[in-house]
C-alpha cells in the first residue's frame, strides 16, 4: 500500500491532537501539516498536496466548505465536526465520510478504511459543481474568497468595482487590481444583491455606486464610465434595467 | 366601533329583546282586544327597537368620559344631559311615527295615538338611557380587567419563555459535543487535565440546573457560573480564549435574574472569539449604585464575521426577559464598531 499523505484541519489543537493519535498506528498515512484556519490549510493543500484531509467545517474566517471551493482539485476529505446540521451537506460534497466530534477509534478506523477504498479510484470527478451546490450561502453574499496561488484574500463585496467574466474565470476588480476566480458570472449575478450590483452586460457586472455617468458610445449602444474612468459595456437589453436602478 | 356591532350575533339578541320590550309595552298600554293589542305591537316593537340603538349610543360618551378620569358629578351631569336630549328625540319620533302609523293603518282605530303617554315615554327613554350608561360603565370596567388578566398572563408566559429558551441554550448541544471531544482528546495525553474537565462540566450544568430553579440569585453567583462556562471553553480554545473579570465587592452583591448573563457569555465565544485566529479576550466589568446595576460584556470581533440572526435572536430574548421583570426599568444595550463588540445589562431597582 503507498504511503498517504494527510493533512489535518482544526482550529481547535484538541481536536488536531485525537486525530494525530488515532492515526498513530497508521505508519501507512503520513501526517504533512497541521492547520488551525482556512487560510493556513488552502495554503498547505496547495503547496503540499496531500491525498487526504480531515476538515472541521467552522472555522474563524474561512469555513471548511469554502477551503474546498477554494481548491481547484480539493484532496479526499473526512470532514470531523461537531455540527451534525451539516451531514448531508458532506455528502453532497462527495466527502469520503463524516465524524461526529467526539467518535471512537473504531468509526475513525472505518472512515479510514473508506479513504483508502477511495482514493486514487475516484479522483478524476470534478467535485467543483457539487461543492458550489451543496454549500449554500446566505444571499446576498457579503464576500468572495479568491485564491492567488496558495494565497486566500477575503474580498468585501463592497469594495468590488466591477466584475468581468473572461472564459471560465472572473475577474474580480478593486481599485486598479483585479483578482482572478475560477467561477462563473450568472452563478455571482445571483448571489449578490440585486440593488447594489448590476449586469451591464454578458460578461460584466457593475457595482452601481461606481458608475459616475453613462454615455452613448454608438448608435444604439451605451457604455457606463465609472468613477475612475474605467469604460464598460452596456448591452441594448441591460439599459432598461440600468436606467431603473439608477 | 361598538363592541356590539362587531358581534353579529349578540347584537341580533340584543335587538330582539327590544322587540319583546316593545310587544310587552304595547301589551301594556294597549286596550283590550286581541286585534287592538296586535296593532299597538307592530307600532311599538320598531320605536323600541330604534329606543335600543339609541342606547347603544352611550357607549362612546362612556369611551369619551373614562369612569376613572372624570368626576362622578360631571359623568352625573353629562349623562343626564344627554339621557334628555336623546329621550326627547325618541319621543318626538315616537309621536311623529304615531300619526304616521295611524294614517297608514286607518283601521288600526288610532292606536298609536292611543298608547303614546308623553310623560311615560319620556321617562321611559331617559331612564332607559341611563340605565344604558351604567351598564356600558360596568362593561367597560369588566373589559379592562379582563384585558389587564391577559396581559398578566402574556407577560408571565413570555418571563417563562425566555426562562426556558435560556435554559435549553444551557445544554447547547455543541458546546457539549465539543467539550466532550476535548475530554476524549485529553484523556490520553493529560489524563488530569481530562478529569479536571468532566468536573467543571458537571458543576457547569449543576449549577445551571440549580440556577433555574430561582427567581434571583446575586451576581456573583451568576458570574461564578459564567466562570465554570470559560474555563471549560478555554480548555478548548487554549491560548485563543483570555478572560478578564473585575467587578467590586458591592456590585457581586446585587441581584439578577438567574442566567441573563450565560447567554451573552456564551455570544462572546461563539459570535466573537471563535471567528478570529488568535482570539482575544472577554471582559465582564460592572458598575453600580444603590439601585442601580450596570453588567457588560465585551469582546472582539472579527469585522468580516458571518452575521449571522442567532446573536440578535438571544439578545431579543434578554431584553424581553428583563422587560418583563423590571418592565421599563431592565434594559440591554448594544455597542458596536467593527472590532468590539459590548453588551450593557442595565437594571435599576
Amino acid at each position: 500500500m503507498n504511503t498517504l499523505k494527510t493533512i489535518i484541519i482544526d482550529d481547535e489543537e484538541l481536536a488536531r491532537g485525537i486525530v494525530r493519535e488515532y492515526l498513530e498506528d497508521h505508519p501507512d498515512i503520513e501526517i504533512v501539516a497541521e492547520c488551525a484556519n482556512g487560510f493556513e490549510a488552502v495554503k498547505s493543500i496547495t503547496e503540499l498536496n496531500p491525498d487526504l484531509i480531515f476538515l472541521d467545517i467552522q472555522m474563524p474566517k474561512i469555513s471548511g466548505f469554502e477551503v474546498l471551493e477554494l481548491l481547484a482539485d480539493p484532496p479526499a476529505v473526512i470532514f470531523v465536526t461537531a455540527y451534525d446540521q451539516y451531514a448531508l451537506k458532506a455528502f453532497d460534497v462527495h466527502a469520503i465520510d463524516y465524524l461526529l466530534k467526539p467518535f471512537s477509534k473504531e468509526r475513525f478506523e472505518e472512515a479510514l478504511k473508506r479513504a483508502h477504498a477511495n482514493i486514487g479510484r475516484d479522483k478524476k470527478k470534478d467535485l467543483k459543481p457539487f461543492i458550489e451546490k451543496a454549500h449554500t450561502k446566505q444571499r446576498p453574499i457579503e464576500r468572495i474568497l479568491v485564491k492567488d496561488g496558495s494565497n486566500v484574500y477575503v474580498i468585501q463585496v463592497g469594495d468590488i468595482d466591477y466584475i468581468e467574466a473572461k472564459d471560465d474565470y472572473i475577474s474580480i476588480n478593486i481599485k486598479g487590481k483585479s483578482h482572478l476566480k475560477q467561477y462563473r458570472l450568472s452563478t455571482l449575478e445571483d448571489e449578490l444583491d440585486p440593488s447594489q450590483f448590476v449586469r451591464t452586460h454578458r460578461s460584466y457586472i457593475v457595482n452601481i455606486d461606481r458608475i459616475s455617468k453613462i454615455e452613448l458610445y454608438a448608435k444604439d449602444s451605451r457604455i457606463a464610465i465609472l468613477k475612475d474612468g474605467t469604460r464598460v459595456p452596456i448591452s441594448r437589453a441591460n439599459y432598461e434595467k440600468i436606467r431603473e436602478l439608477l | 366601533m361598538h363592541p356590539l356591532i362587531l358581534n353579529k350575533n349578540i347584537l341580533a339578541v340584543y335587538l330582539l329583546t327590544w322587540i319583546l320590550f316593545g310587544i310587552a309595552g304595547a301589551l301594556l298600554l294597549s286596550p283590550p282586544g286581541f286585534m287592538t293589542w296586535l296593532y299597538a305591537a307592530a307600532y311599538s316593537a320598531p320605536i323600541f327597537v330604534f329606543l335600543g340603538l339609541i342606547c347603544l349610543s352611550a357607549w362612546y360618551l362612556c369611551k369619551f368620559f373614562p369612569f376613572r378620569k372624570n368626576h362622578i358629578v360631571k359623568i352625573f351631569v353629562v349623562f343626564n344631559i344627554a339621557a334628555f336630549i336623546n329621550s326627547s328625540i325618541w319621543l318626538l319620533i315616537a309621536t311623529e311615527w304615531a300619526s304616521l302609523f295611524d294614517s297608514i293603518l286607518p283601521q288600526s282605530n288610532g292606536i298609536g295615538g292611543t298608547i303614546i303617554e308623553t310623560n311615560l315615554f319620556f321617562i321611559l327613554g331617559f331612564s332607559l338611557y341611563l340605565f344604558s350608561g351604567a351598564g356600558h360603565y360596568l362593561f367597560i370596567v369588566y373589559d379592562e380587567a379582563q384585558n389587564t388578566q391577559r396581559r398578566l398572563i402574556e407577560t408571565n408566559a413570555l418571563a417563562r419563555d425566555a426562562e426556558l429558551k435560556a435554559l435549553r441554550s444551557q445544554i447547547n448541544p455543541h458546546f457539549l459535543f465539543n467539550s466532550l471531544n476535548s475530554i476524549s482528546a485529553l484523556t490520553t495525553s493529560e489524563p488530569k487535565a481530562a478529569r479536571r474537565m468532566t468536573e467543571l462540566l458537571a458543576e457547569f450544568f449543576r449549577k445551571s440546573l440549580d440556577a433555574g430553579k430561582k427567581e434571583f440569585v446575586t451576581l456573583k453567583e451568576e458570574l461564578d457560573l459564567a466562570s465554570h462556562y470559560l474555563d471549560i471553553e478555554r480548555i478548548r480554545f487554549g491560548q485563543r480564549l483570555a478572560v478578564d473579570i473585575q467587578i467590586d465587592e458591592e456590585c457581586l452583591r446585587k441581584f439578577v435574574p438567574p442566567l441573563i448573563l450565560q447567554p451573552l457569555i456564551e455570544n462572546s465565544v461563539k459570535h466573537g472569539i471563535a471567528h478570529l485566529i488568535d482570539g482575544g479576550t472577554i471582559a465582564i466589568k460592572a458598575a453600580c449604585g444603590k439601585r442601580t446595576l450596570t453588567v457588560t460584556i465585551e469582546n472582539p470581533c472579527d469585522p468580516h464575521r458571518p452575521k449571522g440572526r442567532g446573536n440578535r435572536l438571544g439578545l431579543e430574548n434578554i431584553r424581553n426577559r428583563l422587560h418583563a421583570i423590571y418592565g421599563s426599568k431592565g434594559n440591554v444595550v448594544v455597542k458596536e464598531d467593527s472590532t468590539m463588540f459590548a453588551v450593557d445589562i442595565q437594571i435599576k431597582e
